[in-house]
């Protein structure tokens, strides 16, 4: 029984280009304790997939489709009320910017107590009390607690954040690229502190990051997004050793690997397609060394291709091969359709506010 | 930490005295330099020459300008701000007399004018794209531009000559007294006098803070820390005035302090309008009679409100922000 379970999700976007969509019919089925990564590029819909299933979206943003169903009950048909007071006692988000995330004008335990006593209902006595628990927890001195977000480094905010994350004991936890602005050291640190609690509190997790060594570290699972779809899905293991989509052989080519160390790393050539036309077929297809005709006119589906194993690919069959051939440079380097856009396409987050 | 802030203040405050004594300086020097004779309203064309001698000597006006403006100095030092050569009276004395109702005039229409432009200013950036913001801006705006002597006479026109509600001049009616400062404050009749100049000088001050708290909050309301607040399950309410109103107000704290100086200059021109007993009437009475003293004095005054307002200011930025704070002690 899964505890979040999203079908064939749509969220658009109104810019001046027209309109786009960020994330295109996602399917998702998340257990409950499963440690999920979500990942991809910059701009292929992940933190707009993460938004959506709290209903914190952008002003120009829309859901024209899809279902989200949190514990059986549909997030996207609930009032804004419902919504709302669901939010952190239920799902915690880590946002993208964690650095930003804390009001500068109040101090660290302020802000803590802050949402103890109005989200969680606790009076001040057991909400301070409760501060001093999350800190020790995340690994910060209680003394911490009177100081402000600027007297903080990094990864202090990073643990801060966590702490109020896990306040009110939410259910599920979204991450949104949690280590990416940290140092390595530092990174691994607080990776470490996520590992441990994941485990101790049980937690529901959907880790988005575009770092599949995070994924590596503490994900059970793996989606891999692509230009606003899911390509593959599968367990952390199967996904390292077999992958089926040529994206995530890209993506992991792109990255050093200390078990199988290589001379050069492989960048896949090309941007993700432009959002607003995507191309007719498969979305990879302009980047892909081994797109064959079908791929440029049909969109493959999500199929299965092993136990718990899903992968969008025409040539899943032959994966086997093309695994072989995507561990050579020049692979990569003759990519057949020149149809992929010199320039980045525009960022959707770029023009967040349209004047109405 | 405690230390860091007292050298903090005293430094401030030496800041704040020397640019008072700058202004006194120029105003010193601005007054010997405006044409005519400054006896004027005391020797009368059939005194003899010895007689206008006598008199020079007796205010000390015939001794070298370096002199005379050492002179100045030292009784500034002392409170002694000389006597009027119009009224025939301790400067202080007159100008004491006439402060407070200035004062009262530019608090209780500053108080408005920020109250209304920092609520107003929440209000049209939550309301942001919307009727009520567009209506709020426009009409900002017109009474940010409009002359206060004009505002202040059709206010004057409609209220106080054609609906009688409120009265025309003054600060009290006319054969008013009262005991005490206090009496004075504590009855209807000085606040239904107020409310005309107040409203005036209250529809021009209000566009600062109001513009300047909308485009903060637009600005705040864009940080991730808002965003992160969505997240949290706050309310809007709490959100607009906890977290992003606190930060936007940063700025307008500063602006209050430029705020002060507007309306000083601005009272000059409604206390004229609607006749209050205040310092700005006394200022252009004193000009137009050539009082070098009581002009001085006033100007003198009015300097040392706006440099009071800009400390008081410049203190509550610290005590708002304490990445200020911080910045201070790191200096010291």
């Amino acid at each position: 029984m899964a505890i979040l379970e999203i079908r064939d999700l749509v969220v658009a976007y109104r810019t001046q280009r027209g309109v786009v969509h960020a994330v295109d019919g996602v399917s998702l089925d998340v257990a409950p304790a499963q440690h999920l990564g979500v990942i991809g590029e910059s701009g292929c819909g992940k933190t707009t997939l993460l938004r959506a299933m709290v209903r914190v979206l952008p002003r120009n943003a829309s859901v024209p489709r899809g279902t989200i169903r949190f514990k059986g009950r549909d997030l996207l048909a609930l009032s804004d009320r419902e919504i709302r007071a669901l939010r952190w006692r239920e799902i915690a988000t880590i946002p993208q910017a964690s650095m930003d995330s804390l009001n500068p004008v109040y101090r660290v335990g302020a802000q803590l107590v802050e949402v103890l006593t109005v989200r969680g209902g606790l009076d001040r006595g057991a909400a301070r009390r409760r501060a001093v628990e999350l800190f020790q927890m995340v690994g910060l001195e209680s003394q911490a607690l009177d100081r402000y977000p600027h007297e903080f480094s990094g990864g202090m905010k990073q643990r801060a954040v966590i702490a109020m994350a896990l306040a009110l004991g939410p259910s599920l936890l979204l991450a949104d690229e949690p280590v990416t602005a940290l140092d390595v050291i530092v990174q691994h640190q607080i990776l470490e502190v996520f590992k441990r609690l994941e485990q101790e509190l049980d937690l529901t997790v959907i880790l988005v990051t575009h770092d599949i060594s995070v994924v590596a570290q503490v994900c059970d699972s793996v989606a891999v997004m692509y230009a606003g779809r899911v390509v593959e899905q599968a367990g952390t293991q199967p996904f390292f050793r077999t992958p089926y989509h040529p994206y995530s052989l890209g993506l992991q080519n792109a990255f050093p690997n200390l078990a199988q160390p290589r001379a050069e790393l492989i960048a896949i050539e090309g941007y993700p397609p432009d959002l607003v036309t995507p191309p007719p077929g498969c979305r990879f297809a302009p980047r892909c060394p081994f797109a064959v005709d079908l791929c440029h006119t049909q969109d493959p589906a999500l199929g299965a291709v092993g136990p718990g194993h899903q992968a969008a690919c025409h040539r899943t069959q032959e994966m086997e091969a093309l695994r072989a051939q995507a561990a050579d440079p020049e692979t990569w380097l003759q990519v057949s359709g020149m149809e992929a856009p010199l320039r980045p396409p525009a960022s959707p987050h770029v023009q967040e506010d349209p004047v109405p | 930490m405690q230390r860091s802030v007292v050298v903090y203040l005293v430094g401030r405050i030496a800041q704040s005295l020397l640019v008072l004594w700058v202004v006194v300086t120029f105003l010193f020097f601005l007054f010997r330099l405006a044409p005519g004779n400054p006896l004027v309203a005391y020797i009368d064309p059939t005194f003899t020459e010895e007689q206008q001698q006598a008199l020079m000597r007796q205010f000390g006006l015939d001794k070298p300008l370096s002199v005379q403006y050492l002179v100045y100095l030292g009784n500034l030092v002392q409170g002694e701000l000389g006597d009027s050569f119009f009224y025939r009276s301790p400067v202080i004395e007159l100008v004491m007399e006439v402060l407070p109702n200035t004062l009262y005039l530019t608090f209780t229409s500053l108080l408005v004018a920020y109250g209304v432009g920092v609520v107003g200013g929440i209000l049209l950036a939550w309301r942001r794209g919307s009727r009520l913001e567009q209506m709020g801006v426009t009409f900002t705006l017109m009474t940010r531009s409009a002359p206060e002597f004009w505002v202040g006479m059709i206010l004057l026109t409609v209220f106080a000559f054609n609906l009688g509600w409120f009265p025309s001049s003054g600060a009290t009616s006319p054969g008013t007294l009262y005991a005490s400062e206090w009496d004075k404050l504590t009855s209807w009749d000085f606040w239904r006098h107020m409310v005309l100049p107040a409203t005036t000088l209250a529809l021009y001050l209000h566009g600062l803070p109001l513009l300047l708290m909308r485009s903060n909050m637009l600005e705040v309301l864009d940080e991730d820390y808002i965003t992160m607040g969505r997240f949290m399950g706050y309310s809007e309410l709490r959100l607009m005035v906890r977290h992003a109103a606190r930060n936007a107000l940063l700025p307008v704290i500063t602006a209050m302090a430029l705020g002060v100086g507007y309306s000083v200059g601005g009272n000059v021109v409604v206390e004229n309008v609607f006749g209050w007993p205040g310092l700005g009437r006394m200022l252009v009475r004193a000009v137009a009679a050539s009082d070098y003293p009581l002009a001085q004095g006033a100007f003198f005054l009015i300097a040392v409100v706006m440099v009071t307002m800009n400390l008081i200011a410049d203190v509550l930025y610290g005590v708002l922000d304490p990445r200020i704070g911080a910045g201070q002690q790191a200096q010291h």
